[in-house]
């Protein structure tokens, strides 16, 4: 109720407050945001903020079209400029800034819209990938799963395609193909990903999953991550560290990157909360997630891998 | 006035209603479809489901009893843990992939194990053959028939009832298809209505019985499902070794303890429940010949564990820093493999279809 009230209010004294700022600064709300905030997410979040608090019609007219661009997953980076381009051209008309006198204004915009549309579209991205279901005749697919063996285990070779060796790295039968459900070739790609980027501590990750106590399905526990990362992704929560980590245009490689840093924090988590069994995977992960999402809502937050751990 | 009577009737419907608890377990293999069965009792249009790590549980309603469910994994290292819930339950929900006839004998041993638990025996047991959208799925006739189910149910007096359900279905055939699941559902919760007094009487005394045995016999039966505890690789040699040695004679300590309360066969069955069998496992003729090797069969699963760990923790391939020392050996640990030897010499080596390599 009182949070209602709140915004009811915020919506009526909004304009009055803007037009106050922009009469003792001289400056509009965007391009306060530009130079009071940080740059990464606390701009880009702010930025955000503001184009959709916005009652301005062209700008509204603008946020739709890059909406449906972005959905389109037609922001490439062949057609980035030109379509950064048209937006700060129109920004720039319909707030009166003069891009003489503000040459900063134009570049650390254009750098959170790119942020910003950048991450619509790839939450459309990895849904496109998610619904993907793995398919055995494919032999693209087939492919992918080799290499995933290829670079967990360079030195043991395949005896089968159906293989007890799988559940060496934590796929539940002798057929990894089923266990892909729900999170389809997103799952795999991500798993390849973490495999092939960070070899070192795959390495380490894997070895902890063979613990004789601790130990736990590798590639089950995986494909539950990526669940966990997409929703992360999908509510928002995930803007934080994309937005921090990301220097261009993020791409399907920024999720990939999101996802290692959690199985590496997650696999940390596990180790230290010492579980009797399988059994408490759920209420462990629930724990890791609420932490997780603690962590994201400061708007500092960027993970990174342990390098030197690559080293040992 | 008309307040007061209402919420005097509100208190007393609500002490009734939290009297009756149902819980019911819900297993099968990998990959047979439980969760989905599971979000269609509960109403749940969800289709996305990830393979399920651990458990999971649901609380629903059904008249007004509370009705809880237990959705476990159902890959080969969970199904070690699945006995720890066996004492909770009231009713059990089996799920086939009617789908995949490959898989039947797997099912077949580990739906035999399972009903044939202490723990389990008389409980009413829901079985859907699932995944009946899919071509080549077996009806409710062949499934009973290639799982033996008479014949197991009839012997450890488990109400059985068979139905055929899908959880994918087109759009017009919905209610058909789902039928199956409501249904058995709903029978499986009036048969434990039926006999509620003594299900709970005996799911209590399950409770007493197990907290009693566990200060007593220090949880023999977890050193064995657990073949962990004996390669943990973090404990001085010395208590490995103890370890060791009460773990080769556990099981015989384990029968002088429980011979009084149930027989031997059943206590066989009991260890057995805590290894996941191996796929080619193929159930023997006679079921007494089955009673006798099952403790064999545990064992072999101790030993292929072990060596699956060998081949992983070969340090060699970490190259680990402290690779000189360890190098030597074949294994870093030597209390497991010790323990492996004992038991190699024990174990008959040349039954059919069950050793590892």
């Amino acid at each position: 109720m009182i949070r209602y009230l709140w915004s009811l209010v915020c919506y009526f004294f909004r304009p009055w407050i803007k037009w106050f700022l922009r009469q003792t600064t001289q400056m509009c709300e965007l391009q306060r945001i530009c130079y009071g905030e940080p740059s990464g997410a606390p701009r880009a979040l702010a930025i955000e903020d503001s184009l959709r608090h916005s009652r301005d019609a062209t700008i509204k007219k603008l946020l739709i079209y890059l909406d449906d661009i972005s959905d389109k997953c037609e922001i490439t980076i062949e057609t980035e400029q030109e379509v950064l381009q048209e937006v700060i051209k129109t920004v720039l008309l319909t707030k009166k800034i003069n891009p003489v006198a503000h040459p900063d204004f134009a570049k650390s915009f254009g750098k959170c819209i790119e942020l910003i549309w950048g991450y619509r579209q790839l939450c459309v991205e990895c849904e496109e990938l998610r619904k993907i279901p793995y398919d055995a005749e494919n032999p693209e697919h087939e492919a992918l799963l080799m290499k995933l063996w290829d670079s967990l285990n360079p030195d043991e070779i395949l005896t089968s395609r159906v293989s007890k060796q799988w559940q060496h790295i934590g796929f539940q039968g002798d057929d990894p193909k089923t266990d892909f459900r729900g999170m389809g070739i997103l799952g795999l790609s991500n798993l390849i990903y973490f495999a092939q980027e960070y070899s070192g501590t795959v390495k380490q990750v894997l070895l902890h999953s063979l613990h004789p106590r601790y130990g736990y399905p590798f590639a089950i526990v995986g494909i539950n991550l990526t669940s966990m990362a997409l929703r992360l992704l999908r509510d928002g929560s995930a803007k934080t560290h994309i937005y921090n980590s990301s220097k261009t245009l993020p791409t399907i490689r920024a999720f990939h990157h999101f996802y290692c840093c959690l199985f590496y924090a997650f696999d940390g988590f596990w180790m230290q909360s010492k579980p009797n069994n399988m059994m408490e995977f759920s209420s462990v992960q629930e724990r890791f997630e609420s932490n997780i999402r603690a962590t994201l809502a400061s708007p500092t937050t960027v993970f990174r891998l342990n390098v030197s751990v690559d080293n040992v | 006035m008309g307040n007061c009577i209402r919420s005097a009737f509100k208190k007393l419907r609500r002490k009734r209603r939290v009297e009756k608890n149902i819980v019911l377990l819900l297993v099968g293999l990998d990959n047979a479809g439980k969760t989905l069965v599971l979000n269609r009792i509960a109403g749940n249009d969800d289709q996305h489901v990830l393979p399920t790590m651990g458990f999971r549980t649901v609380s629903l309603k059904y008249k007004r009893y509370h009705v809880k469910i237990y959705d476990l994994g159902g890959s080969p290292q969970i199904r070690s843990i699945w006995p720890k819930y066996y004492s909770d339950v009231h009713g059990l929900i089996y799920v086939v992939d009617a789908s995949d006839i490959s898989r039947l004998t797997e099912n077949r041993v580990i739906l035999g194990e399972l009903i044939s638990h202490e723990n389990i025996s008389g409980k009413p047991l829901l079985l859907l053959a699932n995944k009946q959208d899919l071509n080549g799925a077996i009806d409710e006739l062949d499934l009973v028939e290639n799982l033996d189910i008479e014949r197991i149910a009839n012997a450890m007096r488990c109400p059985t009832r068979v139905e055929t359900c899908s959880c994918f279905y087109p759009v017009s055939k919905s209610e058909i298809r789902t039928q199956g699941i409501i249904n058995g559902y709903k029978w499986l919760l009036d048969t434990v209505l039926k006999n509620y007094t003594f299900l709970n009487s005996r799911i209590k005394e399950q409770v007493h019985t197990n907290g009693a045995a566990k200060k007593s016999a220090d949880s023999n039966l977890d050193t064995i499902s657990n073949y962990s505890t004996h390669s943990d690789p973090f404990k001085p040699i010395h208590e490995l070794l103890l370890c060791k040695e009460s773990s080769t004679s556990s099981v015989n300590v384990q029968s002088e303890v429980s011979k009084g309360k149930s027989s031997l066969k059943k206590l066989f069955n009991y260890t057995n429940k805590t290894a996941p069998l191996a796929l080619g496992y193929q159930m023997s003729v006679s079921q007494s010949a089955l009673h006798r090797t099952e403790c064999n069969t545990t064992l072999f699963q101790v030993q292929s564990f072990n060596q699956e760990n060998v081949t992983i923790l070969d340090p060699r391939k970490l190259d680990l820093k402290e690779n000189g020392s360890r190098s030597k050996r074949d294994r870093p640990y030597t209390a497991p493999q010790s323990f492996q030897r004992d038991l190699s010499r024990e174990t008959v080596l040349a039954m059919p279809g069950q050793v590892p390599t």
